[in-house]
């Protein structure tokens, strides 16, 4: 293991430059730790706040580190990436109050975090606000007001989206208020391209605990679509969405389904053409859809009886299959209280193509199960194979191709983790010694690292061969992040929230303590 | 076009839209379920037990409601919101519009393109709605009486808010119903609603075909009102023969001249007319007691049926007052061929007869317009509950309530109803469907190329509707969501609908071309989108 010569020449630099009388507000900025990092394409982007910067940390092939800072705002939130980890998007605030006409206003800054590193636009915003939803393609996101954006008089309907595709421009950012019976966001989603009338969409679905409103986010000025949920006072929570397309032929049939946290009912709302100019592009018809017991998750499913909206519900044990046409259901029986659903069509051999495979878990209980959306004589679902573990599942992530046949499942209290095999339908263990572990996926599918936050035990997991390699750091690991080298290789690099910043970099491919570089003073990088 | 529903919807009345339905004056009015003993009689059940071991004839095509054409629209009352919904059955979109206090009762108005009336139970008035250009125009008129349902005159002019006992929950013996309230929609002021007393019991409410007087039948008799100048009963004539005389199963039926009522009564072999002038009783003997007596659509012809001789009694208006002569007696089959019960189809001289009772599965059809020339009996495979035949006649929807049985008595065990396509135009087989519940609404196509059934009921699924493809005689089976109580079709947007039991509101619409469903649910909701800018 070596460690950084560049670190200790900036320290060297820092010494001389405090000798110097005057010097930078920079070196009295302090640093925040933990810090705020994510992933990004070929670098890991962290969080300076009080230097009002991000430091793109990019792994070179010798296992060096990079550093780019890139200027950003006052009041910095949570870093996020685009889907694509292409793009890093920083939310500042800027001074609140603006006292004076040079007082910083609120921005949204991306950067970019993957062939060029540097800020690519800077977004200016009119208002403080906390919240950001980044779309799940990554082409817009969406600044929200967050219930802690504390102001003596606020707006929480007020949204800015922003279309990262786009420079700046009078029209980008578009801010406005969303129509409200009364509410305010509590979810948003951002729909595919939907097959309306007059061309094809995306919609940005904003749900409060009473209504929700769909928005063109091309044109998202023009004015939103609201659909009340409830004719009661009882008030809503928004839990889930599902989005169909319907079949890609029509533009009359995409829908937009919603449940709601401890009811029964779900309302499908069914995207339809206008009959008067005033509706715009589309015309929204809401249909509640009772079924027997809380959904706990909801997906729109293909079977071989058309369209239908799956609904898990854990309290009767089984998979309701709604016809969203009529608001008939069939039920599936699953035998045990299954509460969470994931499409796997796509790895897994289904019964035949017209029809989805579902993977279903739960965080109470120890299994999962493989559905089959076909239809035999006499049921309205092909199989239902359960797959059982040891401890339930808390959460499933996918592995990216070309093993995207696996899902790594997180055990519910972090001390163990399972690889189950969609196409074999095998789950093999994977036990920790210590509990509360951390999983991170490579992006190219080659591996999962654990790690437990605050202890320097590292695991290498080979997804092909599931043979684990155990690394012990020198130091304890904060979080871990697998990147792309600049040399087209890949690099683990694991944080160390050790004074300003210390990071190890490991080959991800061939992890080894061998070859593995150490780095000190990370947020010392760029100095003025 | 026929539409009809066994059950009459309490909080969710729904009326349908349909242009070529014709008068409507006998809408929803006569869709309560019969009452065994009770006291309202005439709309329910008829018939007496004319022969030793069978019970009376039931006719459960009266206990369906029968619809109200509007055009395009169908009309969704709420009770607990106050709001009336009306949903565009063309493009499906659902407007609300606020009604008065419990608006219950719906009625279209014919005549009046899209028009209903609804009547608002706990304000005492009711609402005149009208939807034309994708405007909604209102007007509130006073209701004294209340009621529960309505009797509309055929051009629409007219409507009489009146209360049947049988619909009601264990009427009290002092409980006359005798307030009526006869709303003159072309009026303006006090002169639009006027508030009468007519005889104890109404059973069924009436108009002449020229628009001057409306009948009351009720247990005392047939109180008449005069409907120009100043809406008054002018009249009360008297039915029966003694004041100590039931008049609870009495079934009468008024021609279309307002001239004539035609009495059948139970234990006298022939039927009673009774002019309405001036009172005078004219009986008509027939060989047998009449378990039967219609009266056709165009007022021309009555039917009686006499189950112990196996005989149809026709009765040619007026012809037959003036010479009893004209009575003409065709003996059905061979004789032996039990026949309780008539149904006669509008613009058709056929008339469908069969035995409830005797749950006999024989259909006779015989034409009325050429009685000698003999009648077609059909075998059906499952007793005869009901038939509903398509205007003109081209066909008839059978209901079998009951499953059949094998050759050694045995029920069905995979079905508990069914129904039947009979061509009648065409002499050919009819078709039989096995449902797994009982069917509770059936509607015919004004074009008599569709028939939609629904079945099952709140308390015995499954739940289901049918739509068959006349004269191809296939049947398309769809599943509901939820307890269907009636069943129509919109021909201007070549949708049938199913409107079902949801606290929210649900309705299906099926198109008749295409067979596509679309189903709303939760009207409310529906009709409180908001397009637009909000910024």
């Amino acid at each position: 293991m070596k460690a950084s010569s560049s670190s200790a020449m900036f320290v060297a630099c820092a010494a001389l430059i405090a000798g110097c009388g005057d010097r930078p507000d920079f070196w009295d900025s302090g640093t925040t730790s933990p810090p705020s990092a994510v992933a990004a394409e070929g670098a890991v982007a962290v969080l300076d706040a009080p230097a009002r910067r991000v430091v793109l940390l990019a792994p070179e092939g010798d296992l060096s580190l990079a550093a780019t800072p890139v200027a950003i705002g006052k009041g910095a939130r949570p870093l996020a990436t685009t889907p694509d980890r292409r793009t890093v998007l920083a939310l500042t605030r800027g001074d609140v109050p603006r006292r004076t006409a040079d007082a910083e206003a609120p921005a949204l800054f991306a950067i970019d975090a993957s062939d060029g590193l540097g800020l690519r636009a800077r977004y200016p915003l009119t208002d403080p606000l906390s919240g950001l939803a980044v779309d799940p393609q990554g082409t817009y996101a969406i600044v929200h007001a967050e219930s802690d954006d504390a102001s003596f008089v606020s707006n929480p309907n007020e949204l800015v989206v922003v279309d990262l595709s786009r420079a700046p421009s009078a029209q980008n950012p578009a801010p406005l208020t969303l129509r409200s019976f009364g509410g305010r966001p509590e979810r948003l989603d951002f729909t595919t391209s939907l097959g309306l009338p007059g061309g094809p969409r995306r919609l940005l679905v904003a749900e409060t605990d009473r209504d929700v409103a769909l928005l063109d986010l091309a044109n998202p000025t023009s004015g939103e679509v609201t659909v009340r949920l409830t004719s009661s006072s009882a008030r809503l929570t928004p839990a889930g969405s599902a989005i169909t397309d319907g079949d890609p032929a029509r533009d009359d049939d995409a829908r937009i389904a919603l449940r709601f946290s401890g009811d029964p009912n779900v309302v499908i709302i069914d995207l339809l053409p206008p009959t008067e100019a005033a509706q715009g592009a589309f015309r929204a018809s809401p249909n509640i859809v009772g079924l027997p017991s809380a959904p706990t998750d909801i997906a729109f499913v293909r079977t071989d009886g058309g369209l239908r909206l799956a609904a898990v519900l854990p309290q009767s044990k089984s998979l309701a299959l709604v016809d969203p046409a009529t608001g008939t259901s069939s039920s599936v029986a699953l035998g045990d209280a299954f509460e969470r659903m994931a499409l796997v069509t796509d790895v897994v051999q289904g019964t035949n193509d017209a029809a989805d495979v579902a993977l279903l878990w739960s965080p109470s209980r120890p299994l999962v199960a493989i559905v089959a959306l076909g239809k035999t004589v006499g049921k309205p679902y092909k199989s239902v194979d359960v797959v059982p573990l040891e401890t339930p599942v808390a959460s499933v992530l996918a592995v990216p191709p070309p093993r995207a046949h696996l899902r790594v499942l997180a055990t519910a209290g972090g001390g163990g983790f399972f690889v189950l095999d969609l196409s074999t339908r095998t789950a093999s263990p994977l036990t920790t010694s210590r509990p509360g572990i951390s999983l991170t996926l490579a992006p190219d599918g080659g591996r999962a690292w654990v790690h437990v936050p605050g202890s320097p035990d590292l695991a290498s997991l080979d997804l092909g061969v599931l043979h684990p390699e155990n690394l012990q750091l020198t130091r304890s690991i904060h979080s871990t992040y697998d990147v792309r080298r600049r040399d087209g290789g890949r690099a683990l690099v694991a944080l160390h929230a050790v004074g300003a910043l210390g990071a190890t970099v490991l080959d991800g491919r061939s992890p080894s303590l061998l070859h593995a570089r150490e780095h000190a003073g990370l947020l010392l990088s760029g100095a003025p | 076009m026929t539409r009809t529903s066994f059950a009459w919807l309490l909080s969710l009345l729904v009326v349908a839209a349909c242009g070529a339905g014709g008068a409507a004056s006998n809408e929803p009015t006569s869709g309560a379920a019969p009452t065994p003993g009770g006291t309202g009689g005439g709309a329910g059940s008829s018939g007496t037990g004319a022969d030793a071991g069978l019970p009376p004839e039931k006719e459960i095509e009266d206990n369906f409601v029968s619809p109200v054409a509007t055009g395009r629209f169908v009309w969704v009352a709420n009770p607990a919101s106050g709001r009336v919904a009306y949903i565009d059955a063309t493009s499906l979109v659902v407007r609300i519009v606020e009604a008065g206090n419990a608006p219950t009762h719906l009625a279209g108005i014919p005549g009046s393109g899209d028009t209903a009336l609804v009547l608002n139970v706990l304000s005492r008035d009711a609402t005149l709605l009208h939807a034309e250009g994708g405007a909604l125009s209102t007007r509130s008129l006073a209701v004294p009486s209340g009621g529960n349902g309505w009797a509309i005159s055929a051009d629409g002019r007219y409507a009489i808010a009146w209360t049947d006992a049988a619909r009601e929950t264990a009427p009290d013996p002092l409980d006359g119903y005798q307030d009526v309230t006869v709303l003159d929609l072309a009026a303006t002021g006090a002169e639009a609603s006027t508030a009468l007393t007519v005889g104890y019991r109404p059973v069924s409410v009436s108009f002449d075909s020229a628009g001057t007087r409306a009948f009351v039948v009720t247990q005392d008799g047939v109180s008449v009102i005069s409907l120009t100048g100043p809406k008054t009963v002018t009249k009360n004539v008297k039915i029966a023969d003694g004041a100590a005389e039931s008049t609870d199963t009495r079934d009468v039926a008024i021609t279309k001249d307002g001239a004539y009522a035609l009495v059948r009564r139970e234990k006298t072999k022939g039927i009673i007319i009774v002019s309405l002038d001036d009172g005078k009783k004219t009986t008509i003997a027939l060989p047998a007691l009449a378990t039967d007596l219609d009266l056709a659509p165009d007022g021309s012809l009555a039917i009686a049926v006499l189950r112990d001789t196996s005989q149809v009694a026709l009765l040619p208006i007026p012809a037959v007052l003036s010479d009893p002569n004209a009575v003409k007696l065709v003996t059905v089959g061979t004789g032996a061929d039990v026949i309780g019960s008539a149904v006669l189809a509008k613009q058709s001289p056929v008339a469908f007869l069969y035995s409830s009772a005797a749950k006999s599965p024989v259909l006779t059809l015989l034409d009325t317009s050429a009685p000698t020339s003999g009648t077609r009996a059909i075998l059906l495979r499952a007793p005869v509950a009901g038939v509903f035949p398509a205007i003109g006649a081209p066909h008839a929807v059978v209901l079998h309530d009951q499953p059949p049985t094998d050759a050694n008595g045995k029920p069905s065990t995979q079905y508990k109803a069914g129904f039947s396509l009979v061509p009648v135009a065409q002499d050919l087989p009819a078709k039989i469907q096995g449902l797994a519940s009982v069917p509770v609404a059936v509607a015919n196509s004004p074009k008599g190329d569709r028939a939609i059934i629904a079945t099952g009921t709140e308390k015995a699924g499954p739940w289901a509707a049918y739509v068959a493809r006349l004269p191809a005689q296939q049947i398309d089976s769809f599943e509901l969501a939820s307890p269907p109580t009636s069943v129509g079709v919109v021909p201007e947007a070549d949708r049938a609908y199913v409107a079902q039991k949801h606290p929210d509101g649900r309705i299906t619409f099926i198109s008749l071309s295409t067979g596509e469903l679309r189903t709303l649910t939760g009207f409310e909701l529906a009709s409180q989108v908001v397009y637009g800018n909000g910024n």
